[in-house]
């Protein structure tokens, strides 16, 4: 015989596991923002992070096109080759790797696999790391896209064709009154449409069109740190570098952002590109 | 504050009824002891950079040059109670991810348990499983830094002497955080032995059940990420995920049985295989589905002195049941899916490992431990796993002698494998690999408590069209162990890739050359502390424990040791 406290105990037990009907989430397609860009809003910086030997990469550079085609202006993308995945194959033109890239996967955090992206180095609740899955992005993305900021960036490059150099400068003021300590800013230099060498699920591909490589850093990676802000002078910082010949100037983008650095905050505030030519 | 009011109402009735039997339990137990023991394992590596066997880019083997493990565990019974506490540390160590460093410390587990009468509760960091796991299972895997700790309460009660049931509910661990989303069970379980004439049939069927809610944050992330998807791909999630089992266990003389069969409602997850056309492009890796899942497993066995036969079979389909559907590869995983192929312990017949795949598998095991004779026993093992019709993912062979004499101990066998090494560890290109490895041990007891042993292995790798080796090409590998006395143990061995393949490291001519990974040991026991160190060069591949695997980088280094235990 059963005891009766015990029937009880049975029978309630498994209408703890059970719930009423749930109410489902609504998914609407999402549709392309405008491409005016706001300046109060902040744009987003997507750093993928890899390797010609990265084989799922590949299928983060297609996800990454896609989120492209929808935020546009609004996000902007380096491709950081960094890791075991980065050492180039004989065949390749190019060898992509910068003691910079690896400082800055050494400071964000390495991943457990590739391929993988920080959207504005930030760690999301719920997140232990920086690096997020492809799975993760477009649902990260959506979460920083309407970020306010009050930083202004702006860069006015110049390229001399006959010495192949490139200088620029970069101003950066507030558009309003606020304090914001311990900024830091970084450029770099990301090349598009390089046909080179790329492993791919089906084997190493020789014409794979790599986009964002990161080229060249005119700051270290961690940044330099800013001195005061304010609404009215900008901060001026000038910069010069001689192009190597094999890269295409009409692909060349200089990015610049800007980002904390408090404790383990890390996160970037604004970022801008600005193409070469 | 009438609601304020009503939840302390509540909680004084949840816990007064709690406490009473307690203090009354206390009072009758009052002449137990206090009994605290424990354990306590260190472990230290000193990285010494070796770019050449890929030892290198990692910040260990770059700058930080040392990183360390440590836990420390104490229980403590007194009058009914069983508190556990463990700590751990963990100082730029690689456990957690490979290629980087971790460090952190903090209370990695805690756990009160009391029994009262019938009913037996815990609350804290939870250990456990239903069944053999295919829906829950919390557990730790110290070698690969898996703690999957449902950190919650637990309650199990004995309705009968041969029927109990348990509920549990909690949030799995995360390091030192935990996971949002909510998780919550039920098993039961039932002894029946039923005499037929003079032999005994007996039977023991288990039921379970797990629920998982998916937290919102985690919910908004997948909704976002859904409505980037094409319109045909997209689906509506779920919050809640349950899955169910069935398990029962035959007992007849010899013979048993153990089967099970668990399902799982339509759940998220992520297909790492998934190929996906975006706007001109096939893309190929992670994609979100969602879908029904099952497992099938059974074990068929017959065990005598002479002869023990065992027959294992499973099929998985859309079975990963994670904490949440963002978290990929050995991370928040709320069941474990058996592997199906030979636990083997000898070093080159453990250089290939294929892990169980969740999304789609076919898998079998047979194995027959033959007697024949006093001394001589003979082991056939087969095992092998497909994801469908097509082309076989893996395949094992082996066969061992065992001789046992009154001071040496002899082993000898083969082991044939065949291991897609393109789809387990996602290498585009790599030839299926075919290796025949003959391997020899021979243990000799000297006495006065002194051994010796000795191993030695050969792996011959298979050529591809282009006949170049397959992956690293063929291995050679020698140990010599010796035990002094009960204290001391050194052992001494190498691994050498004597012909490489197309996988093996390559010089700056771009050939790959043959390479040496050495190991010294040297043991040392005085009572219960067992202290180890080692001179380590390792080469990278997949590690398993406990059927969980990943792929491990190279290691180069020193390693010191110690478990102690109290």
């Amino acid at each position: 015989m059963y005891p009766k406290p015990s029937i009880l105990f049975s029978l309630i037990l498994p209408l703890y596991l059970t719930s009423c009907r749930e109410i489902p989430p609504i998914i609407t397609p999402i549709e392309a923002i405008s491409s005016e860009n706001d300046l109060e809003t902040a744009n987003v910086l997507i750093e993928e992070f890899g390797g010609v030997r990265c084989v799922g990469c590949p299928a983060g550079h297609s996800l990454i096109k896609e989120l492209k085609s929808i935020y546009k202006e609004k996000l902007v993308v380096i491709s950081v080759h960094t890791g075991s995945f980065s050492i180039p194959y004989s065949e390749n033109k190019f060898d992509y790797r910068l003691p910079e890239n690896d400082q800055l996967i050494s400071e964000l955090g390495k991943p457990i696999g590739y391929p993988v992206a920080s959207i504005n180095r930030k760690i999301f609740d719920g997140e232990s790391s920086r690096m997020l899955s492809p799975t993760q992005w477009p649902g990260y993305l959506a979460k920083v896209i309407s970020q306010k900021t009050a930083l202004k960036i702006e860069i006015n490059p110049s390229y001399n064709a006959g010495l192949n150099t490139l200088s620029f400068t970069t101003n950066i003021k507030l558009t309003r009154d606020t304090i914001l300590p311990n900024l830091y800013l970084s450029l770099m230099l990301a090349e598009d449409n390089i046909i080179d060498y790329q492993l791919t699920p089906t084997g190493k591909q020789p014409d794979y069109v790599h986009q964002n490589v990161v080229r060249s850093w005119f700051t270290p990676s961690s940044g330099i740190l800013l001195s005061k802000l304010s609404t009215k002078e900008n901060l001026q910082f000038t910069f010069n570098l001689t192009l190597p010949v094999l890269w295409n100037t009409n692909n060349l983008r200089i990015i610049a952002l800007i980002q904390k650095k408090e404790l383990n905050n890390f996160d970037v505030l604004q970022v801008i590109e600005k193409k070469v030519k | 504050m009438p609601f304020l009011k009503l939840i302390f109402l509540l909680l004084i009735w949840i816990l007064i009824p709690s406490f009473v039997p307690v203090y009354g339990q206390n009072t009758t137990d009052s002449n137990e002891k206090l009994n605290i023991f424990g354990q306590f394992q260190t472990r230290a590596n000193f990285f010494l950079r070796d770019s050449m066997i890929g030892a290198a880019n990692i910040p260990q083997y770059d700058y930080q040059l040392f990183g360390s493990e440590s836990w420390l565990n104490l229980q403590a019974d007194y009058q009914g109670f069983s508190i556990s506490l463990r700590f751990d540390f963990f100082n730029n160590s690689n456990l957690l991810v490979p290629t980087d460093s971790y460090s952190d410390q903090g209370i990695g587990n805690f756990l009160v348990e009391k029994s009262l009468d019938k009913l037996t509760f815990s609350a804290g960091y939870i250990y456990d499983q239903i069944g053999s796991g295919l829906i829950f299972r919390s557990f730790e895997e110290r070698s690969l830094l898996i703690d999957n700790a449902l950190a919650g309460i637990k309650l199990k009660y004995q309705l009968l002497p041969d029927l109990y049931i348990k509920a549990f509910a909690g949030r799995q661990k995360k390091q030192f955080e935990l996971y949002p989303a909510i998780i919550r069970g039920f098993q039961s379980e039932y002894f029946r032995s039923i005499s037929l004439g003079r032999k005994k049939l007996t039977w023991a069927p288990g039921v379970g059940m797990v629920a998982r809610t998916i937290d919102d944050a985690s919910m908004n992330n997948l909704v976002s990420t859904l409505q980037t998807y094409p319109a045909s791909e997209i689906f509506i999630p779920k919050y809640n995920t349950y899955a169910g089992t069935f398990y029962q266990t035959f007992q007849y003389e010899s013979f048993r049985w153990y089967a099970e069969a668990a399902i799982k409602s339509k759940d998220t997850y992520i297909d790492p295989f998934a190929v996906t056309l975006l706007k001109g492009d096939t893309l190929v890796g992670n994609r979100y589905k969602q879908d029904l899942g099952f497992v099938f497993y059974s074990t068929l066995s017959y065990a005598t002195d002479v002869i023990g036969v065992t027959l294992e079979g499973k099929r998985t389909r859309n079975f990963s049941f994670k904490t949440r559907p963002q978290e990929q590869l050995n991370r928040g995983n709320l069941n474990f899916l058996p592997p199906l192929t030979r636990i083997n312990s000898f070093r080159l017949n453990t250089r290939y490992n294929p892990a169980a795949q969740e999304l789609e598998e076919w898998s079998w095991q047979g194995d027959i431990q033959l007697r024949l004779s006093e001394d001589l026993s003979l082991n056939l093992n087969h095992s092998g796993m497909q994801k469908s019709a097509e082309e076989p993912l893996y395949r094992e062979w082996f066969l061992e002698l065992t001789k046992q004499s009154e001071n040496q101990h002899w082993t000898v066998g083969v082991q044939n494998q065949l291991y897609n090494q393109q789809f387990y560890e996602f290498k585009p290109g790599a030839p299926t690999v075919k290796t025949i490895t003959p391997f020899g041990e021979i243990e000799m007891d000297a006495g006065k408590g002194k051994s010796l042993r000795i191993e030695a292995q050969a792996l011959f790798m298979n050529k591809a069209k282009d006949l170049l080796l397959n992956d690293y090409g063929h291995w050679i590998f020698g140990l010599a162990e010796y035990v002094l006395n009960p204290k001391w143990k050194f052992s001494v061995s190498d691994m050498f890739n004597w012909k490489p393949g197309r996988f093996s490291p390559k010089n700056i001519q771009e050939k790959a050359i043959p390479l040496h990974f050495p190991r010294f040991d040297l043991y040392y026991q005085p009572g219960n502390n067992l202290f180890s160190l080692s001179y380590i060069k390792q080469v990278e591949g997949v590690i398993c424990t406990g059927g969980i695997c990943r792929l491990e980088p190279a290691f180069s280094g020193v390693r010191l040791s110690l478990n102690s235990s109290f």
